[in-house]
């Protein structure tokens, strides 16, 4: 048997994709943006977004629907049901999320990223997806892949180690 | 058309700041600096990073708000080589430098930044009859996808559509290049335009 080459889908700042086995989804340089992947391990189905705002409700404009985690995770979520994945099977992982500068006062405007990563948690938890894996804050900017054959997220830096989660 | 006249007016207005900037870089560095003509550029958001260059290229920023009677903010960007070289230039300590640039060497480029925000937003106050002051500054050296998205996500809450002026700087001898972006507020552009309006009269 000859192993087929991994079909790579890439996505931009505000999209999201979904994949089945023997694809990989990246996006590059998330800094305060956070990457979210589903996964359902028996139908080796998943998706990610690159996400740049938590909530949709809490902004003047719309816009595409990758941006905020709200509306992404759900439409990520139908979607993969539509392909006939069960919900219940779904687990997540998270990256990025950093708090990219530095300076004499860092205040609380600065760490969009932390914010993310909590209202992710937060319609992670509502949705009852297991939050399985995360790689996410500090001050580095991160590159993901998602392997939708393993499940595995590998996430590169320029600035840190490559870590698999 | 009344738009083309306030973008006329707002690049004017730019190029006479950014002008300011480089003769402060040109002090710093002992040498002359030159700039381009500001280029205007109005795109939905997720199309910026692409504009300047792509995600991944590894760069040194220094971003400021921009406070005062007209808000915005303020990148300085540098290649991550020229930014090494800058901090080499400024603390005199020519020691090689790999990876993020030390505490003291970061510490120095914020404080040239400082400079240079400071020189364009007084050319901009002097001239509009504004107050005009930048914040204190912060740092990031990454990737520019990574350093960039603090500012769209900022921008998006507000719009689809990023507004940017690029100027780039760079020495007479070409060893040092960067670029001065601001990106306006929503309403920069109009105060801007009546401000030179009612100077007329």
């Amino acid at each position: 048997m000859t192993e087929t080459k991994s079909q790579r889908i890439s996505i931009n700042i505000a999209e999201f994709a979904i994949a089945k086995h023997s694809e990989i989804i990246e996006t590059q340089s998330l800094g305060s943006c956070v990457g979210v992947a589903l996964y359902d391990r028996t139908t080796k189905m998943g998706g990610l977004a690159h996400i740049m705002l938590p909530d949709s409700k809490k902004v003047m404009v719309g816009g595409k629907p990758g941006k905020y985690a709200d509306v992404a995770i759900k439409l990520m979520v139908d979607k993969l049901q539509e392909a006939g994945v069960n919900k219940m099977n779904l687990t997540a992982k998270i990256a990025g999320g950093a708090c990219m500068f530095s300076g004499a006062g860092i205040s609380d405007f600065m760490n969009i990223g932390l914010r993310n990563v909590n209202a992710i948690k937060q319609i992670l938890s509502e949705m009852k997806i297991p939050l399985v894996a995360e790689d996410c804050g500090a001050n580095h900017g991160r590159t993901v892949e998602f392997n939708l054959d393993s499940g595995k997220m590998t996430v590169k830096s320029s600035m840190a180690s490559t870590k698999e989660i | 058309m009344k738009e083309d006249i306030k973008t006329d007016a707002l690049l004017e207005v730019l190029n006479i700041g950014a002008g300011q900037s480089a003769t402060a870089l040109s002090e710093i560095l002992r040498q002359k600096v030159l700039i381009n003509v500001p280029d205007l550029k109005f795109l939905p958001i997720d199309k910026v990073t692409e504009s300047l260059g792509g995600a991944e290229q590894k760069i040194v920023g220094i971003y400021f708000q921009i406070n005062g009677d007209i808000t915005g903010k303020m990148l300085l960007l540098f290649d991550q080589k020229t930014g090494h070289m800058l901090a080499e230039i400024l603390t005199g300590d020519k020691t090689k430098r790999e990876g993020k640039l030390s505490d003291i060497d970061m510490s120095a480029m914020m404080e040239m930044a400082n400079i240079i925000a400071n020189s364009c937003l007084n050319g901009l106050a002097g001239l509009l009859d504004m107050r005009l002051m930048p914040s204190i500054p912060y740092y990031a050296e990454d990737e520019l996808g990574a350093v960039i998205d603090f500012l769209l996500i900022e921008m998006a809450i507000v719009s689809e559509l990023a507004m940017l002026v690029n100027t780039e700087m760079s020495t007479e001898k070409g060893n040092i290049k960067g670029s001065l972006l601001v990106f306006p507020d929503d309403t920069f552009m109009n105060k801007i335009f009546e401000r030179l309006e009612l100077q007329k009269t």
